[in-house]
């Protein structure tokens, strides 16, 4: 959307891109569909980085401490659902999110915003938005539920009554995920991509 | 971030360590053990509890040091097993925690060099956790250890773990060669006419320089291994300081002229440092260690508890366990047993895996009293001198 610089039209002032004269302009300048999938892989990669993250640190405490006590090995996998879970939340947003893409005609911003424009322009930014908030919301919920995990589960083996009153500690956790996920949905569905018929 | 990135490399050896935790003997198998009459009612007593079979080679009659020595064993294996298990650097740190049996082992050997015993026969009294790449050949027919163990040093000790350790001590030992020739004073070669007490000087000066060493690769990994590990060391430390103090009391370490060597056993570090150790240097007897150790009241419960067996052995008394009189050495134990129990409270650290070595040999340390105890029949006293570990908590 860059209007090539020095040329002048006959009959319109030369418009100069706002970005050659303001720094502010920049988040007007990127193409709202940049923003979008930027928001989508956000969304999909930070979630899958805070799941990867939570199962490492309790898987590794698992299988250590099930040399000794092979009992604990198999309800502790509940704590590594609470992990996978996160990604899946993730997962579940980038599919919303990438559905409400529509394409556009060629965005060339001219020197009046048109109203479709002013539309895609909003929905992509709001599609960040949601990256950033479902992607670091999961992102703590899998450490956070990992660091859980991986104490319920050596507390597991020394005391089997530790597991259940773990498991809540391990619960409350994995509700910060949620909480990324529902205000990630309810906040997408402002963003709105006009279609285009032609 | 330590919280989220330790199990990367350590969660599995960590997660291990702890399943050894609950291993350890608990109140019933010690009242089952204290129940034996004997050494063979001990093994089928042992063969319940996490030991396992592990005496069912042994011939029939059994002895203490037998027992001791398989307990040993098996610790040897299972922190081997475990140091497989981890990377760096925790493979390090256990590393430092077998040094100190090294140390033990090396100048075992040059002590039976010097009593003109070659070191395979030595081979029995080797400690299991203390062996090191170099010692094969050292305990092989053919080595000579009397010529000096200069000799010794130069071509084995290089290169071990512990090398560096013995360099310390030998530039110590030469500077002090070089004092006393300075001064006329006839010398003989390191290795020569070695009295037992500068043999006992020299492992503790050994044992000073890994302590060091030790306190200081904990305190460069920071973290919570720090805190604890540093915690620990320092405990050990002052430990150190008052055992020193203490046993030189009665010997002639506490005249004015061997003042230097005692002090020169004060590790530079630890809750007694400088201050105190500064005030120790100087005492000579029980009022000014009394003294010396006035700002520290921890300190000074424990040396008030055992001035009373410090005197009565100067005295004549006769059974002093029966009155229930204990050495320092008894107290530190009890004092030690506590402390490493806490480490196992925080997660993501490396104390945990020295603590449990530690505890480890408490509890073999436990075992041979009972066994002793259950030789010479007089159970009644197992429940004063055992320190029970990881008491159940009401």
């Amino acid at each position: 959307m860059a209007i090539a610089g020095g040329h002048v039209h006959r009959h319109a002032a030369p418009a100069a891109p706002c970005f050659e004269t303001s720094w502010l302009c920049v988040l007007e300048a990127v193409s709202p569909y940049m923003w979008s999938y930027i928001g989508i892989a956000l969304a999909l990669g930070v979630s899958v980085i805070g799941a990867a993250w939570g199962i490492f640190l309790t898987g590794s405490s698992i299988v250590g401490g099930g040399i000794k006590a092979p009992r604990i090995s198999s309800k502790n996998l509940v704590g590594i659902i609470f992990c996978e879970a996160v990604a899946i939340y993730g997962v579940i947003m980038a599919i919303i999110m990438a559905n409400k893409i529509e394409g556009s005609l060629e965005f060339n911003v001219g020197p009046k915003l048109e109203p479709w424009q002013a539309q895609t322009m909003v929905a992509g930014w709001c599609m960040l938005a949601v990256g950033l908030s479902v992607g670091f919301s999961n992102l703590v919920c899998g450490v956070c539920v990992g660091v859980s995990g991986s104490g319920c589960a050596l507390a597991d083996a020394q005391r089997p009554e530790m597991f259940v009153k773990m498991l809540i500690v391990e619960i409350f956790g994995s509700a910060l995920g949620l909480f990324g996920v529902i205000v990630g949905i309810i906040q997408a569905n402002g963003a709105t991509f006009p279609k285009h018929l032609a | 971030m330590e919280l989220s990135m330790f199990n990367v490399n350590h969660g599995f050896a960590e997660a291990v360590a702890r399943g050894l935790r609950s291993g350890f003997l608990g109140p019933e198998d010690y009242r089952r053990l204290g129940s034996s009459d004997t050494l063979e009612d001990m093994r089928s007593a042992l063969e319940e509890t996490d030991y396992g079979t592990f005496l069912q080679d042994e011939p029939s009659p059994l002895l203490v040091s037998t027992i001791s020595k398989k307990c040993y064993e098996k610790l040897a294996d299972e922190f081997r097993y475990l140091k497989a298990q981890t990377v760096e650097p925790l493979t390090t740190f256990m590393d430092f925690i077998a040094r100190e049996k090294m140390i033990d082992n090396v100048c075992m050997i040059i002590q039976g060099a010097l009593n003109n015993k070659a070191p395979v026969e030595l081979q029995e009294k080797v400690h299991p956790l203390g062996v090191f790449e170099g010692m094969k050949v050292i305990m092989s027919e053919s080595f000579d250890v009397q010529g000096g163990f200069d000799d010794v040093y130069r071509i084995f000790l290089v290169d071990t773990p512990i090398g560096p350790y013995f360099e310390e001590y030998l530039k110590e030992a030469d500077r002090e060669k070089d004092e006393m020739a300075r001064a006329g004073i006839e010398t003989s070669q390191v290795g020569g006419i070695l009295t037992k007490q500068d043999l006992e000087i020299m492992k503790a000066t050994l044992k000073k320089a890994w302590l060091e060493d030790f306190h200081g690769f904990c305190e460069s990994q920071g973290g919570t291994t720090a805190e604890v590990m540093g915690h620990m060391l320092k405990m050990e430390a002052d430990f150190r300081v008052l055992l020193v103090t203490l046993n030189a009391l009665n010997t002639d370490l506490s005249t004015e002229s061997k003042l230097q060597d005692r002090n020169a056993l004060y590790p530079s570090f630890g809750y007694l440092y400088p201050e105190g150790t500064k005030e120790l240097r100087k005492v000579w007897n029980e009022t000014t260690v009394r003294a010396a150790l006035e700002p520290y009241s921890k300190y000074l419960s424990l040396f008030d508890q055992v001035k009373q067996f410090y005197e009565s052995e100067t005295g004549s008394s006769a059974d002093m366990s029966a009155k229930g009189f204990q050495s320092i050495e008894d107290l530190i134990y009890a004092e030690n047993v506590h402390m490493y129990e806490m480490a196992f409270e925080q997660q993501y650290h490396f104390g945990v895996f020295y603590a449990w070595v530690k505890l480890r040999e408490q509890e073999i340390r436990n075992i041979r009293w009972i066994a002793n105890m259950v030789i010479l029949n007089t159970k009644d006293h197992i429940d004063d001198t055992i320190v029970p570990i990881f008491q159940p908590r009401l």
